[in-house]
C-alpha cells in the first residue's frame, strides 16, 4: 500500500462530507435573508422564510446529498462529541438568557443589549462551526452577529438590509457549493440492484 | 512473525475495513465515493468479507429502492486491530 491509512483522517472525511452540500449554507443563508424582509417590509408572510428554510434543508438532505453521497452512521465517539457540544450551546443560550432577563428590572442604558447579542451569536456560532467542524458557520456567525449589531445600533432600515445582504452572501455561498457538489457528485444508477 | 491476515491485507478490503471501523455503520454508495471503488469491485470484496464474518450486511428497502448498509463485526474489529498492530510491528528496529 502505497499511502498510510489515516483513521482520524477517514473519520473526518466522512463526517465533512455532509456539509459539501450547501444545504446548512442555504438553511442560515435564507433564515437572515428573510429576517431582514421581514424588518424592511413589516410584512408577516417572510417568517414564513423559518419553514423555507427548514424544507430546504430537510428535503435538500433526502433528494440531493443521501441519493449522491448515501448514508453513514458515526461511532460513539462522535456521539458523545456531539452530545457535549449540545450542552455548551444550552449553556451559551442560558448565559443569553441570563443577560436579557436584567431588561425587565434595569433601564436599558445600563444594559446595552444588542452588543450582548451580537457577541452571544457570534459564540454561538463559532461553538457550532467548531463542533460540526464546518468552518463557514464562522463567517456566518460574524455575518448575522454584525447585522444583529448594526440593528441593535442604527436601526431601521440599516439593520434590516445587513440582514439582507448578509444573507443574500450566504445564500449564494450556498449555491455556489451546492453546483460543486451536484459537479462533483453525481446521481449514481444502478448500484440499487445490488 | 505473526502470521499476516491475507484477507486484511488486500489494499481494497483494508479500505473497506479501515473506513467501516471509524463509524458505526455506513451504506454501500457511501463506502463507493468514499473509497472511489467501482459496484463491481465493492460488491465483491463485501461478499468477501461477509463471507468471512468480518461485516454485517442488511438489506432492506427505502420505499421502492433496496439499500444495503455494512457494518463491522467484533471479529472484524479484532482481526483489523491485529492486522494494524502486526504491520506496526513487523518494521520496527
Amino acid at each position: 500500500m502505497a499511502n498510510p491509512i489515516d483513521l482520524k483522517a477517514l473519520e473526518h472525511k466522512a463526517w465533512t462530507t455532509y456539509f459539501q452540500d450547501g444545504l446548512w449554507d442555504l438553511f442560515f443563508g435564507i433564515m437572515v435573508l428573510s429576517m431582514g424582509l421581514r424588518g424592511l417590509t413589516d410584512n408577516p408572510v417572510f417568517t414564513m422564510g423559518v419553514m423555507l428554510a427548514l424544507v430546504v434543508a430537510i428535503f435538500g438532505k433526502r433528494y440531493i446529498t443521501i441519493p449522491r453521497i448515501g448514508v453513514v452512521k458515526f461511532g460513539p465517539a462522535r456521539k458523545a462529541k456531539q452530545r457535549r457540544i449540545a450542552a455548551a450551546l444550552i449553556i451559551s443560550l442560558l448565559v443569553l438568557v441570563g443577560f436579557l432577563l436584567p431588561e425587565y428590572w434595569l433601564p436599558l442604558a445600563v444594559v446595552p443589549l444588542s452588543p450582548l447579542i451580537a457577541l452571544w451569536l457570534a459564540v454561538f456560532f463559532a461553538i457550532l462551526a467548531h463542533a460540526l467542524e464546518f468552518p463557514r458557520l464562522y463567517l456566518y456567525g460574524l455575518l448575522f452577529a454584525g447585522s444583529e449589531f448594526v440593528w441593535g445600533v442604527y436601526g431601521l432600515p440599516f439593520g434590516p438590509l445587513a440582514h439582507v445582504l448578509s444573507g443574500t452572501l450566504i445564500i449564494v455561498i450556498g449555491i455556489g457549493v451546492l453546483l460543486r457538489f451536484l459537479h462533483q457528485y453525481p446521481q449514481v444508477t444502478g448500484y440499487e440492484t445490488d | 512473525m505473526k502470521q499476516i491476515d491475507r484477507l486484511v491485507h488486500e489494499p481494497g478490503r483494508l479500505q473497506i475495513l479501515a473506513h467501516l471501523a471509524v463509524v458505526e455503520s455506513a451504506d454501500f454508495l457511501f463506502l463507493m465515493r468514499q473509497i472511489g471503488m467501482t459496484f463491481g469491485n465493492l460488491s465483491s470484496h463485501m461478499s468477501t468479507l461477509e463471507r468471512a464474518g468480518y461485516i454485517t450486511v442488511k438489506k432492506t428497502f427505502i420505499g421502492k429502492r433496496p439499500h444495503t448498509m455494512l457494518q463491522l463485526t467484533k471479529k472484524g474489529r479484532t482481526a483489523f486491530e491485529i492486522y494494524r498492530k502486526t504491520m506496526k510491528q513487523l518494521f520496527t528496529l
